[in-house]
This record gives structure tokens, sequence and C-alpha cells, in this order.
């Protein structure tokens, strides 16, 4: 029974099976890469559909794996799927801008520095693959060596996406006195004079005291996915709650997303990537609640849009932007 | 630049092909997104991945077509997590802690008995094939060659190479969901 993969029929209808040999294929077209794209738009379950089929597809790899020894081909082994192949250990790359349109991605050596200004984002690849994305006002050090892979975050926020090294070394962030080690991939390590927030977004992570020695001592918390800690500047670490797991997506894509957030606080939060700060006149303003989501870089326009939708008026002076109470005591019905 | 370490060419390897085809990625990317700025973001994104990869494990060369692949598994992504986002302003019960699925996810230690027990189920569902899709099988999801590579060393035209393929992929399927997996 012949099984036809490329059912021809009036609409020239795709199965999930047929849209993924296509997208194997080496002259794979821009047409067809829409195309795709629109099939999965058309119906949900497209997308689902064809995730099984990648779901199917990573089994049969692993299944070839373990298959190998039987089956000895070629001597000339041409892996083309870069997940299960653990690359040699890479001696260190020199930093370099890849695009002078991409001007923010770097790719570290074994010891580099790090830094953003005030509004500055920036992605490192360190040398395992694993990334750290730099919020605003950040400053870290990395330092890999034989036996760890080590970041030291002096200040600011950023986002680790750690992969698995194939030296089996432990991958680990220090803040003061603690450090961080990942056990699992995806965590988010915010560092401000007040406190250090550690957000886990996939995995598992380990909150340790650092011990007088190179090696880390006392596990003081286990950190899982959507849950995060705060620690205290005296080293003191609170009790598990959820993780801004939205917060932290918004940053990392060049967005502030607000649900609800007093108005104080998303001033806060603009201020930290504007030299032009916000700054509220009128405390009971503070008050106001805010929803949405805004780019990062835009405080002017998130101050002006205020004057909107509340009873705000905004000054601007110098590199300041002050909110001031717009009240009308005579008047009821003030337009906009 | 020193040119005496392979770690290096890896670096010009992956910025000769942003170069090459920055422009053709750029239009795909407006057509797909309609908005320059999400281009550019996804772009941007690409080249991240490349550098990855490349960090990883050394990838001979970039094809465009690896690239507009890479680019399209990075708008699903996208679209993935503005689907999660809207799910949770629209029901506030569904706390943040709801995750985007990852398509290709490294099974975590608990998921990871579970993926063991789905690659047996496909190593099951592959002894009971023809021998001609065990090749392709083995030639494609074992060493890693590509349709095109099949059929050059084995003689059988491509469409049929994909055929095959597209066979051995749909018997596994269909094995996992008759085992529930």
């Amino acid at each position: 029974m012949m099984f036809d993969i490329f059912k021809k029929s009036a609409s020239a209808q795709r199965t999930p099976e047929d849209w993924y040999i296509l997208n194997q294929r080496a002259e794979l077209s821009e047409d067809e890469c829409l195309e795709f794209l629109a099939w999965l738009q058309e119906d949900p379950q497209n997308e689902r559909a064809y995730e099984k089929v990648e779901r199917t597809s990573h089994l049969m790899r692993d299944a070839a794996a373990d298959n190998e020894l039987k089956h000895q081909r070629s001597e000339h082994r041409e892996n083309k799927y870069p997940i299960q192949a653990w690359a040699p250990a890479l001696a260190a790359s020199v930093a370099f801008l890849v695009l002078s349109t991409v001007i923010f991605l770097f790719a570290s050596s074994d010891r580099n520095n790090f830094h953003t200004d005030v509004g500055e984002q920036k992605i490192v690849v360190l040398d395992d693959g694993s990334l750290v994305r730099l919020n605003t006002s950040t400053d870290v050090y990395v330092n890999f060596d034989e036996f760890q892979r080590r970041i030291v975050l002096n200040s600011g926020e950023a986002y680790f996406d750690v992969k698995k090294d194939p030296q089996a070394r432990p991958f680990l962030v220090e803040i003061d006195s603690m450090v961080v080690r990942a056990v699992g991939t995806e965590f988010n390590i915010h560092h401000t004079d007040d406190a250090t927030s550690v957000d886990v977004l996939e995995g598992v992570v380990e909150v340790l005291k650092k011990d007088s020695g190179a090696v880390p001592a006392a596990k003081l918390s286990e950190i899982s996915e959507g849950f995060k800690v705060i620690i205290q500047p005296d080293g003191a670490v609170g009790e598990l709650v959820s993780a801004d797991v939205m917060k932290i997506n918004a940053w990392t894509d060049g967005r502030l997303e607000f649900d609800s957030d007093r108005l104080a606080l998303v001033v806060d939060e603009f201020n930290r990537y504007s030299k032009t700060k916000i700054v509220i006149a009128d405390e009971t303003l503070g008050n106001f609640l805010i929803s949405g989501s805004f780019v990062i870089g835009g405080s002017e326009e998130f101050a002006h849009g205020l004057e909107d939708v509340f009873p705000i008026v905004v000054v601007r002076r110098q590199n300041e932007l002050i909110l001031m109470s717009a009240a009308q005591p005579l008047e009821n019905n003030r337009p906009g | 630049m020193n040119n005496d370490n392979g770690d290096c060419d890896a670096a010009s390897r992956v910025r000769e092909a942003v170069q090459r085809h920055d422009g053709v990625l750029r239009n795909f990317l407006r057509k797909a997104l309609g908005s320059r700025e999400d281009a550019e973001d996804v772009l941007q994104e690409v080249y991240v991945r490349l550098l990855q990869r490349e960090k990883q494990e050394a990838v001979t060369d970039y094809p465009r077509s690896y690239l507009f692949v890479t680019a399209t598994n990075i708008i699903r992504d996208r679209r993935r997590r503005e689907r999660v986002k809207e799910k949770a302003y629209r029901d506030p019960l569904v706390h943040n802690l709801e995750q985007p699925e990852r398509v290709d996810p490294h099974p975590s230690a608990e998921s990871a008995v579970v993926w063991r027990e789905g690659v047996e189920i496909v190593k099951g569902a592959l002894q009971h094939i023809k021998p001609v899709y065990a090749e392709i099988f083995s030639m494609h999801w074992g060493e890693g060659l590509t349709f095109a590579e099949i059929s050059r060393r084995t003689g059988i035209p491509i469409r049929s190479v994909e055929r095959y393929a597209g066979y051995a992929l749909a018997h596994c399927k269909r094995a996992l969901e008759k085992r529930n997996w």
C-alpha cells in the first residue's frame, strides 16, 4: 500500500508531515516558508500537529543514536542537528560585533567584562553557547576556567539561558556573598542595593552562601520553575513566591509590561531605562493603576499618554518629566 | 584577529553567512511579520541562535534555507508566547506559571523517563518496516544526511526519498498515538 505523502488535492493541502519534509529541503523558498507560517495560523490544530511531528522526529533521532552500533555507516559523519552533538571545548574567541546593525550582540572569551549604560541592553553569547542578556545599567564579569563557568553580577539585571556544558562544569552566578548555581536552564537575576531577586523560568537553580574558599557551601534555597526568591542585603533569603514571568519575558523582548501596577512603581521602572526621569510631584497620583505593554525607552510617550487617561498634567523641566495633578475643583466634565 | 585557532573561523563563518543572506532574510521577515521593527527583532534573534550553535558545534555551512527555518522557528516561538500571554490576560486564574510548551526540549529530570518511553516505542515501531524505509531512517535520522545526499548516494530519486522518509515519520507517529504517548 503506497503512502503518498504529497496529496495533490484541489487546494494542495499539505499534512504536517509534508511540511516537515519540505522544511528539510535545501532549496526551500521564501514563498514556501510564508505558506508554512500561514498554514500554521489557519488553525490552532496545525501548530499542535506540527509540534507532534517535530517531537516524533526528535525521538527518531534518539532512537537512531541508540541503534548506532548496529548500523556502522559512513566514516564521514555530518551531523546537522546541533542539539545532540557536544563539540569539544572551544578555545577563547575574540569578542566581535556581528553586524553594524546588530550592535547589541557580543561573543565572550574566557575572561571578559560586559557593561550596559542607562537604557542599553546587550546579549552576550558565552563559550559554551549559553546566553546572558544584560538589561539597563548592568555590569557583569565572565570568568570561565577549566573547572567552572562563573559569572559575577556586579550590578543590574541579567537573564541567563544556560546550555549543557560538554565538560560538565557547574554554571555559577555570584552576587555579593551569594552564589546561584544553575541546575536547570533559564533564570533572571535583578540585583540592587535594596534586594536581589532570583526568578526561575525553566528548570531549577540553587542559592548558596559563598564560602570563604573558592567552593560554595551552605545551600540556602532551591528555586524551581515558575518561582522566585528575594534575597536581602544581609543575606537573608525570603520564601518562594511566584516568579514575574511576564515582566521578564517583556524586558528581554525590549518591552515593559504591567498588570494593575501602581503608577509609582511603573514610574520607577521607566526611570531605570532613561536619563530623562519621570517625577511624581503629587504623591496621590502614584496610586493610579496601570496595565499594558510599553516599549522600553518610551518614557516621554508614556508620560504624555497618562494625560489622556488620568487627571495628570506633564510638565517638562530640563531632564525631568514632572507629573502633576490636574485637579480642576470647579470643572466636572473635562474633555479627553 | 588571529587565524590560528578553529574558533575564529567559526565566528567568521557566522559573520559571512549573516552578510550574505541579510537582504533576503530581511525581506522574508518583513513579509512574514508585516513590521520592520519586528523583522529587526527576529533578525537579531537569528544571529544569536547562529552564534550559539556555532559555539556548541561547528556548522559546516549556512545555506539560505537553514536561516529561513531558524527564522521561522523564532516566529513560531514568539507566536506561542503571545498565545500564552493572551490566555493569561483573559483568565487571571491561569497564573504566570503556564509556560509555552517548548518544541524541542531537553528532557528535564522528571520527563526524562517519559521521553525514554517514547524512544522505546519508536524503536519498536521501526523494527517492523520495510528495509528501504529502515535505510532512509538510518541515513537521515541516524547520520543526519539530507534527502539530497541520500538520493546522491543511493541513486533513489529525491522525491522518493522524501516519500519514504514521510512514511517512516508517519509510521512512528502512529505508533506513539496508539500508545497514547
